[in-house]
């Protein structure tokens, strides 16, 4: 259960979905003008970017995003020397 | 090497590449997933789940302009009750702040409302008669005077929803002309002038209050006076810390739940609860706190639904979304699919028990009203035709409640406006206000959203009047250097554990029928030593680095936290009653337990759980035998008790009977 996306062409820009998803499951990419469906396993269904959705970009599925429930998946690693917020923490990394 | 936000999204979103990217995981699994069962992922046809190109996550957003705030009133979480506490204390001239982590109008529990109730004399209700219902349906830890209280100021409250334009309903479908499931939007767009999402936002606005959305409090700050000062809050768009320092703080960010395995889960993560839980505060009501799971055409509906064997909370589902199906047919469909007693309890108990004493009150007040005028139940987005007929669907799952109107910060039994120990930090609302107005069990339907809004409204109003009367507090800094770094701590580590993991382990661990449902000692220390070892070992180990992995982090812990207070509630309460149920003590022991379960901070920083009393005059008539005390039975109670059929059928059973 979860947020999906019909058509990124369909998207117009209008960031309703951005504005609206309590669960911050959307950020926008401003250079292609386009919402990003960054974190759908985050989605709690409401579905009000659905009904909100200008250009019908976006639909619900019957599928729900998640992660795998073994220790292996979980533990994640990011290469953050190469991430925005290496520069902002510089030094505190791998401590 | 440093790398602006446009170069980190050129470096990754080419190729595979993206794969590093947080959320582009499930765009794997969607793939992955659809491939499943279909040679040609063309095959799958319109209506399936689409392929999903999605740009890779752009990062956070800039930081906001302004991260320092100054308020004389700061109100956390904007639901009912959020909205009124705002708007009471800025119609009483103070200046205030809304921070919500999602968007009012669209996070926590309000969206979902589907009906409301208030009392009204002057339609026939008998105030004395309802409080009686109450009482058996609260099983005896009602607060009586509490709930007198909200019922006294629900009709205002009602009518301030009324000028918010809140109490709008959905129009029966079939008046609509838009009867298909599939015309969706076009229902929605036809129903929009009584949608009420995003009026919340106009509300705010036309009364000068200023919104910080996608921003989440995190700590209340309480300055060396002892007095709460203002909060810290993390922007959750941009990851950034914000802080609001204000004369009074008003708790209103709602409750929250564990839900079945399959389910979603939302925001709803009892954040207020657990900030107050870290200032030392007492917190009741957790071993009645349940979950409620959702269906399509009621999405905050458990009492119905919760013994489906699972219901989409969105998802059309055959003849439950397409034909008006009546309350009784969804009653006996519940019925039928039941699975685990005390709901099935639960539901009888709600819908089918009267006051036993002749006087044929029905706890019903929203739609039992004999009156064809009767305004009442009027704002239900889900049902229309006077509730009586499911029309259409709000389209949404809510994110998880509690028993409505029970759980959250203790302030003594007879605090009114949701005034905390804690000079100048009060609480309103839905697993905040823990004064138990409707004790074990939701006993007035519709009455939720009403006294929401009560109790935003009497907390507003008294926050206002504190504001009045003291200084600004300086926020010490030493506290918001804790506060910053504690939600910073996960991306000063370079391997750990992914917060979703966290939620989704303890979804696994707290929603099982055995730990939910029927509890017993072995379950409950089963469930309770692995909470304890995601709390110990876990916990301080999650990681994450955009804003948004930082907010899951603090939902994660706050959700270990009310996990490790519900399970230690649910132990200490050795009796059932109520939505609590313990296979080794099946009975109501009213010698030991007519009291509420505390739950607080020690100075050590373990979770200790005290013993509440409650005032005498909420026990009912102790002298009456069990069968009168309580017409609603767990199943084989009557034969294990002995109790004869004559017993049982003058004091009206609504027992069990499969």
């Amino acid at each position: 259960m979860s947020v999906a996306r019909l058509d990124l062409n369909k998207c117009v820009g209008c960031q309703n979905c951005v504005n609206i998803c309590p669960m911050d499951v959307f950020y926008f990419d401003e250079n292609a003008n386009k919402s990003v469906m960054a974190f759908p396993e985050n989605c709690q269904s409401c579905a009000q970017c659905y009904l909100h959705c200008i250009g019908g970009s976006l639909t619900m599925s019957t599928l729900r995003a998640s992660y795998a429930m073994s220790g292996g998946r979980a533990l994640r690693t990011f290469p953050i020397e190469k991430s925005q917020y290496a520069q902002e923490t510089s030094g505190s990394w791998g401590k | 090497m440093e790398l602006n936000r446009r170069d980190f999204l050129k470096k990754f979103a080419a190729g595979s590449a993206t794969a590093i990217a947080a959320g582009s995981l499930s765009t794997a699994a969607f793939a992955e997933e659809a491939q499943v069962g279909a040679a040609n992922i063309e095959q799958l046809g319109e209506g399936t789940d689409p392929i999903v190109t999605e740009f890779a996550f752009p990062g956070d957003t800039a930081a906001p302009d302004q991260t320092e705030y100054e308020a004389d009133v700061v109100v956390v979480g904007c639901g009912w009750a959020g909205l009124h506490a705002a708007v009471t204390a800025a119609r009483a001239g103070q200046n205030v702040i809304v921070v919500d982590k999602g968007r009012p109008g669209y996070s926590g529990m309000a969206p979902f409302s589907q009906g409301c109730t208030y009392f009204d004399a002057e339609l026939g209700d008998n105030m004395d008669a309802n409080l009686k219902v109450l009482q058996y349906t609260g099983e005896y830890l009602c607060n009586i005077e509490g709930f007198r209280h909200t019922l006294e100021n629900s009709k205002q409250a009602y009518e301030e929803n009324f000028e918010f334009g809140l109490t709008g309903g959905y129009m029966y479908a079939p008046a609509s002309g838009i009867t298909e499931f599939s015309q969706d939007k076009e229902y929605f767009q036809a129903n929009l002038a009584n949608e009420r999402h995003h009026k919340w936002m106009q509300v705010l606005s036309a009364e000068g209050v200023t919104v910080l959305p996608h921003t989440m409090a995190v700590n209340v700050l309480v300055a060396d006076d002892g007095r709460a000062c203002g909060i810290v809050a993390l922007h959750v768009k941009s990851g950034t810390a914000v802080t609001v320092a204000a004369k009074a703080v008003i708790l209103c960010a709602g409750s929250g739940s564990y839900k079945p395995g399959g389910f979603v889960v939302g925001g709803d993560t009892f954040d207020g609860a657990c900030m107050a839980y870290d200032l030392g505060l007492t917190i009741v009501g957790m071993e009645f706190d349940d979950f409620h799971q959702t269906n399509s055409f009621a999405p905050g509906d458990y009492y119905f639904s919760n013994t489906w064997d699972y219901v989409e909370p969105y998802t059309p589902y055959d003849t439950y979304n397409t034909a008006p199906v009546s309350d009784d047919e969804v009653a006996q469909y519940a019925a039928g699919k039941h699975s685990f007693m005390s709901a099935n309890r639960v539901k009888q108990g709600l819908y089918g028990l009267a006051a036993n004493d002749g006087s044929g009150v029905s706890n019903r007040t929203t739609n039992g009203s004999a009156n064809p005028d009767d305004p009442r139940c009027a704002y239900c987005l889900s049902w229309g035709d006077q509730g009586k007929n499911r029309t259409a669907d709000s389209y949404g799952a809510c994110p998880g409640m509690p028993l409505h109107m029970a759980s959250g910060v203790y302030c003594g039994w007879d605090e009114r406006n949701g005034a905390t120990p804690i000079t100048g930090l009060y609480v309103a609302g839905d697993g905040e206000f823990g004064d138990m107005a409707e004790g074990v069990v939701y006993g007035f339907v519709g009455s939720t959203s009403t006294n929401c809004s009560v109790q935003g409204d009497l907390a507003g109003a008294a926050a206002a009047a504190y504001a009045d009367s003291v200084e600004l507090a300086e926020l010490p800094e030493d506290q918001v250097v804790a506060a910053t770094d504690a939600i910073f701590a996960p991306r000063t580590i370079t391997k750990g554990w992914d917060p979703n993991y966290v939620v989704d382990r303890l979804c696994a661990i707290m929603t099982p029928p055995e730990v939910q449902l029927t509890k017993n000692a072995v379950n409950l220390y089963a469930a309770l030593t692995q909470v304890e070892y995601l709390r110990d070992k876990v916990c301080p180990k999650m990681m994450g680095y955009s804003g948004h992995d930082l907010r899951i982090c603090i939902e994660a812990q706050h959700k270990v936290t009310s996990a490790e207070m519900k399970l230690r509630a649910a132990l200490a309460r050795e009796e059932s009653r109520g939505t609590h149920y313990r296979e080794e003590f099946p009975y109501r022991d009213d010698a030991n337990f007519l009291c509420h379960i505390g739950l607080s901070k020690s100075d050590d920083g373990h979770m200790t759980v005290s013993r509440i009393e409650i005032p005498e005059e909420w026990k009912g008539d102790l002298t009456a035998d069990y069968a009168t005390r309580y017409p609603g039975r767990f199943p084989g109670e009557e034969e294990a008790l002995g109790l004869t059929a004559e017993a049982v059928e003058a004091t009206g059973s609504y027992a069990h009977k499969d």
